[in-house]
C-alpha cells in the first residue's frame, strides 16, 4: 500500500499534502484583503470566478513572510466543505510513499509550529510533515 | 451508480405521491364520505409501497402496507372514517415524509421503529383482516425479486426489459476490454441492472466466453441486437424480452389498479388533474451551474463595456451595447427558469391549520390566493418556516374561540387569508386574520417595562413604530402579551429570516378586527444594485435597497457622545457616524481630509446610520458571490463580487454593521 502526497516547501523545510484533498496548484494571483479574516488570512483570490479565501503558510507557521518568488504557489484544497488556497514557496512533486514509512508525528519540540502536524514520512535524511487539516486551518472537527 | 439514479428517481416520486396523499387526505377530513379521495389516497400508497419494495426500503414498504390496508376497508366500506383516524393517517404520512428524509440523507432505511404506530392502524381493521395482514409480516425479498421489482417499475414508465446473452469468440484476446465495450455500448441507449456473472468478475476476466445482461431500454430488440452485434470478436448474441413477473399478488394488484384506472376514465370529473404539461424534470445544480455561468457572462460583459468606452469606435459600442442586451435577456431567462410557483410552500398550510385548529379547539377557515405567483426556488425553500410562524401566532393568539367571536358578533368561524402577488421587482406575501388585533397600549406598556423607551416617547409614536416592538429579539414572550405571543418563539425570528433574504415585514393590526403581517421579498436573489464606494484603497459595495441617500458632511458637524459614538444631524435626529475605514481595519497612510467627508445614509429596518467612505464609485448590477464556509463566521460582510476588471469587492451587510 502506498499514498500519494503532493510535496511543497515553505523556508527549508519540506511538507506533504494528501493528494486526494488537493484541486489544483496555481500561480500566484491578486489578493484582496479580507478585513476581520483570521491574520493569516491574507485575503481572496478571484479563482475563475469563485472566491477563495488564501492563507500564508509562513503567517500561520510563526515564521517571518518573504516576498513572492517565481516558485510561490497557491495549493487549492478541499477539505470537507471548506475551500481553501494555502500560499506555499515552491511546490516540489507528487510522490508515493509506502504506507509504513509514513508515522505518527507527536514530537513536542520547541517550535510551536509542531502542533499542527500530526504525521511525519522520514525519507532518506529528508523530514517531509503532513498536517493536522482542521488544526492547521482552525476549523473545529464535526 | 445505478442504483443511485434509481433512487433519485425513488425519492422524488414517493415525494410527489406523499404529496398527492395529503392534499387527498385534507380533503377526506373535509368530506369524510369522498370515495373518490379515498380512492386516490389508495393509489398513492399503494405506489409508494411498490417503490420502496422494489428499493428494498422494507420499512417504510411495511408501513404503507398497513396503511394501505386500512385504506382498503375504507375502500370497501368496511369501515368509515373518523376524524381520529385521519389523526393517524396524517401521522403515518409524517412518519412516511420522515422516513423517506431520512433515506434521502442516508440512502439506507434506518432504524426507527414503527410497532406502535402499525398496531394503531390494526386497530382499525375489522376482525377478518387483522389476521391476514400478520401473516404477510415477514417475507423477505430475494435478489431476484429486486431485479422483477425494478422491472417492473420500469415497465410502468414505458422501458421493456430484455436479457442479453452473448458469446464471445474463442480467439478474443482481451475479453474484459471486449466486455467493456459492449457495456459501453449499451450504455448509450439502455441501462444494465442485473449482469450473471457479476460486473466486477467480467472486469477481472473471471469469465468464460459468454455473459447474460438484464437491461432496460425503450430502444426495439432488432435495434440493441445490431448495436451488440456491430462491436467485434463476437460470435452470437441472442436479445430475449424478459416476460412479465410471475408474482401472483403482484399481478392481482396490477389488475385491481388497471381496473381502477378503467373506472376512473370515463367518470370525467378527475381526468382534468392529469392534464399534460410539456415540463422536464432539471437537477437543481445544473441550474445553478446554469445561472453561475450567465453571472460569468455578465461580469465579463461589464468589463467589455468598460473597454468600449475608452475607445472611440462606433461598431465596437454598437456590438457591446447588443451583446448587453443580450446577456441581459439571458439572465432574465434563466431567472424564469429557476421560479416555481409560491404553491411549493402555500400547499403545507391547509394541513398546518387543520392540526391548530384541532389542538386549540378554534374553528378556522383557510383562504388562499395567488398560489401560481412565481418566486425564485430559493427563496420558496426559506420561506416555508416563518410563514407557518405567522400562521401559527395567527391562530394560536388571533382567532379567538367561538364562543368569543359570537359574544363580539362575529362569524364563528375566522379566517385566516394568506395572499400572494407580484409588485414590481418584489413578491408580496400577506397573511391576515379577523381575530383579536394586537393591543396597541400592551405592547407600550411593555416596552416601557422593558425599558426599550420612556413614556414620553411613547406618546409621540404611531401605532406602526409601537407594534414594531414586537420584532425585537425577546419581545414576544407569552408571559406579558398573550394576543401575539407565539409559543416562546419571538417575531424576531421570522423578520431576521425574512431580511436575511433581502425581504421586509410590516404589521398592520387594528383592535378587535385582526392583523395583516405584509412580507416583501424580492423575486431573485443573486443580482443586486449596489453602490460602488473607495474605503483607502479598498474598494466595497453597498446594496442600494439600503442607501437612503447621499450627503456630504462637513467635519464640523460631527459630534461625539462620550467621547466614542460619533453622531451627525439628519433629518434633524442625531444618527451614527461610522467610519467605515476604521470599522473595516482599513490601512491608510493618508489623514482624513479637512473639510467635507462623503457620508452614505443606510437604513436597515429601523436602524439608520451614516457611513463615512472616501470617493463614490458607480452605481452597478453586482453579481453576488458566496464567501464559502471557511469564512462564513464573518458576518459583517454578506458575500464579494467580481469587477468587471476581476477585482473583487466585499458586499457590506449593513445588518451586522449597525
Amino acid at each position: 500500500m502506498a499514498e500519494q502526497f503532493v510535496i511543497f516547501s515553505i523556508g527549508p523545510e519540506n511538507y506533504g499534502l494528501d493528494v486526494t484533498m488537493v484541486s489544483s496548484i496555481e500561480r500566484i494571483l491578486p489578493i484582496t484583503r479580507m478585513p476581520y479574516a483570521e491574520d493569516f488570512v491574507i485575503g481572496v483570490m478571484n479563482l475563475r470566478g469563485d472566491i477563495i479565501p488564501v492563507i500564508d503558510m509562513h503567517r500561520r507557521l510563526g515564521m517571518d513572510e518573504i516576498e513572492d518568488t517565481e516558485t510561490s504557489r497557491i495549493i487549492i484544497i478541499q477539505y470537507k466543505d471548506y475551500v481553501v488556497g494555502l500560499k506555499v514557496d515552491a511546490v516540489s512533486n507528487v510522490t508515493y510513499f509506502d504506507t509504513d514509512k509514513i508515522q505518527p508525528f507527536d514530537e513536542i519540540s520547541s517550535a510551536d509550529r509542531n502542533q499542527y502536524f500530526d504525521r511525519v514520512i522520514y525519507d532518506g535524511d529528508d523530514m517531509i510533515l503532513i498536517p493536522d487539516m482542521p488544526r492547521l486551518l482552525n476549523i473545529s472537527e464535526d | 451508480m445505478e442504483n443511485e439514479q434509481y433512487l433519485q428517481m425513488f425519492i422524488e416520486e414517493t415525494n410527489e405521491h406523499l404529496e398527492a396523499m395529503n392534499q387527498e387526505l385534507l380533503k377526506l377530513d373535509q368530506h369524510p364520505g369522498d370515495i373518490q379521495a379515498i380512492n386516490e389516497i389508495f393509489r398513492a400508497i399503494h405506489t409508494i409501497k411498490g417503490m420502496a419494495g422494489s428499493m428494498q426500503f422494507n420499512k417504510m414498504q411495511r408501513l404503507a402496507h398497513d396503511v394501505e390496508n386500512v385504506l382498503d376497508a375504507l375502500r370497501k366500506g368496511e369501515i368509515t372514517a373518523t376524524p381520529d383516524m385521519l389523526d393517524l393517517l396524517f401521522q403515518c404520512l409524517d412518519i412516511l415524509q420522515s422516513q423517506l428524509e431520512s433515506i434521502a440523507s442516508s440512502g439506507t432505511d434506518g432504524d426507527n421503529d414503527f410497532t406502535q404506530i402499525i398496531d394503531k392502524l390494526y386497530a382499525y381493521l375489522p376482525a377478518n383482516r387483522q389476521n391476514t395482514s400478520a401473516v404477510e409480516k415477514s417475507t423477505p425479498p430475494s435478489i431476484n425479486q429486486y431485479v422483477d421489482n425494478v422491472v417492473r417499475v420500469a415497465n410502468e414508465k414505458g422501458y421493456t426489459a430484455y436479457k442479453v446473452h452473448i458469446v464471445l469468440r474463442p480467439d478474443c484476446l482481451l475479453k474484459s476490454a471486449r466486455a467493456y465495450i459492449i457495456f459501453k455500448t449499451l450504455e448509450e441507449f439502455a441501462e444494465t441492472i442485473e449482469s450473471v456473472p457479476s460486473a466486477q468478475d467480467i472486469e477481472n476476466e473471471r469469465f468464460d466466453r459468454d455473459f447474460t445482461l438484464t437491461i432496460l431500454t425503450k430502444e426495439p430488440e432488432q435495434y440493441i441486437y445490431e448495436r451488440i452485434n456491430s462491436v467485434s470478436e463476437i460470435e452470437s448474441v441472442t436479445v430475449q424480452e424478459l416476460n412479465e413477473i410471475d408474482d401472483k399478488t403482484q399481478k392481482t394488484e396490477r389488475a385491481q389498479q388497471s381496473q381502477q384506472d378503467q373506472n376512473k376514465s370515463p367518470s370525467g370529473g378527475v381526468s382534468m388533474e392529469q392534464k399534460v404539461s410539456k415540463s422536464i424534470r432539471v437537477d437543481i445544480e445544473r441550474l445553478d451551474d446554469f445561472m453561475n455561468l450567465a453571472s460569468e457572462l455578465i461580469i465579463t460583459r461589464n468589463r467589455i463595456e468598460g473597454i468600449g468606452i475608452g475607445q472611440d469606435n462606433p461598431e465596437l459600442n454598437e456590438a457591446i451595447e447588443y451583446m448587453s442586451r443580450l446577456t441581459s435577456n439571458l439572465h432574465d431567462l434563466v431567472m424564469k427558469i429557476r421560479m416555481v410557483p409560491i404553491d411549493m410552500v402555500f400547499n403545507r398550510f391547509p394541513r398546518v391549520i387543520r392540526d391548530l385548529s384541532r389542538t386549540t379547539d378554534k374553528k378556522v377557515e383557510l383562504v388562499m390566493s395567488g398560489n401560481e405567483t412565481e418566486i425564485d426556488r430559493s427563496i420558496v425553500e426559506e420561506l416555508g418556516d416563518p410563514l407557518i410562524h405567522l400562521i401559527r401566532n395567527a391562530v394560536d393568539h388571533g382567532i379567538e374561540l367561538p364562543e368569543e367571536r359570537v359574544k363580539q358578533g362575529k362569524p364563528e368561524i375566522g379566517t385566516v387569508e394568506m395572499r400572494a402577488y407580484n409588485d414590481g421587482d418584489n413578491v408580496v406575501v400577506e397573511v391576515k386574520d379577523d381575530g383579536a388585533g394586537i393591543d396597541v397600549a400592551k405592547v407600550a406598556g411593555k416596552a416601557i417595562g422593558k425599558g426599550l423607551v420612556d413614556e414620553d416617547q411613547v406618546k409621540e409614536m404611531s401605532d406602526e413604530d409601537i407594534i414594531s416592538f414586537l420584532f425585537q429579539p425577546g419581545f414576544s414572550t407569552s408571559d406579558v402579551i398573550t394576543d401575539i405571543s407565539g409559543r416562546g418563539v419571538g417575531l424576531d425570528v421570522v423578520k431576521t429570516k425574512i431580511e436575511s433574504l433581502g425581504g421586509t415585514v410590516d404589521v398592520r393590526s387594528e383592535l378587535g378586527k385582526g392583523t395583516r403581517f405584509i412580507i416583501r421579498m424580492p423575486l431573485t436573489l443573486s443580482i443586486i444594485q449596489a453602490l460602488l464606494v473607495m474605503v483607502g484603497s479598498e474598494i466595497y459595495a453597498i446594496p442600494l435597497n439600503s442607501i437612503i441617500e447621499i450627503i456630504d458632511v462637513s467635519a464640523a458637524d460631527i459630534k461625539s457622545i462620550r467621547r466614542q459614538q460619533e453622531v451627525i444631524d439628519f433629518r434633524s435626529s442625531l444618527i451614527p457616524f461610522v467610519r467605515l475605514k476604521q470599522v473595516l481595519n482599513v490601512l491608510d497612510n493618508e489623514q482624513d481630509v479637512h473639510g467635507t467627508i462623503t457620508t452614505v445614509i443606510v437604513r436597515k429596518g429601523d436602524k439608520i446610520a451614516g457611513f463615512a467612505v472616501d470617493t463614490l464609485i458607480d452605481q452597478e448590477d453586482i453579481v453576488i458571490k458566496p464567501l464559502g464556509k471557511y469564512l462564513s463566521h464573518i458576518k459583517s460582510i454578506s458575500g464579494a463580487t467580481i469587477l468587471g476588471n476581476g477585482q473583487i469587492a466585499f458586499i457590506l451587510d449593513i445588518n451586522h454593521l449597525l
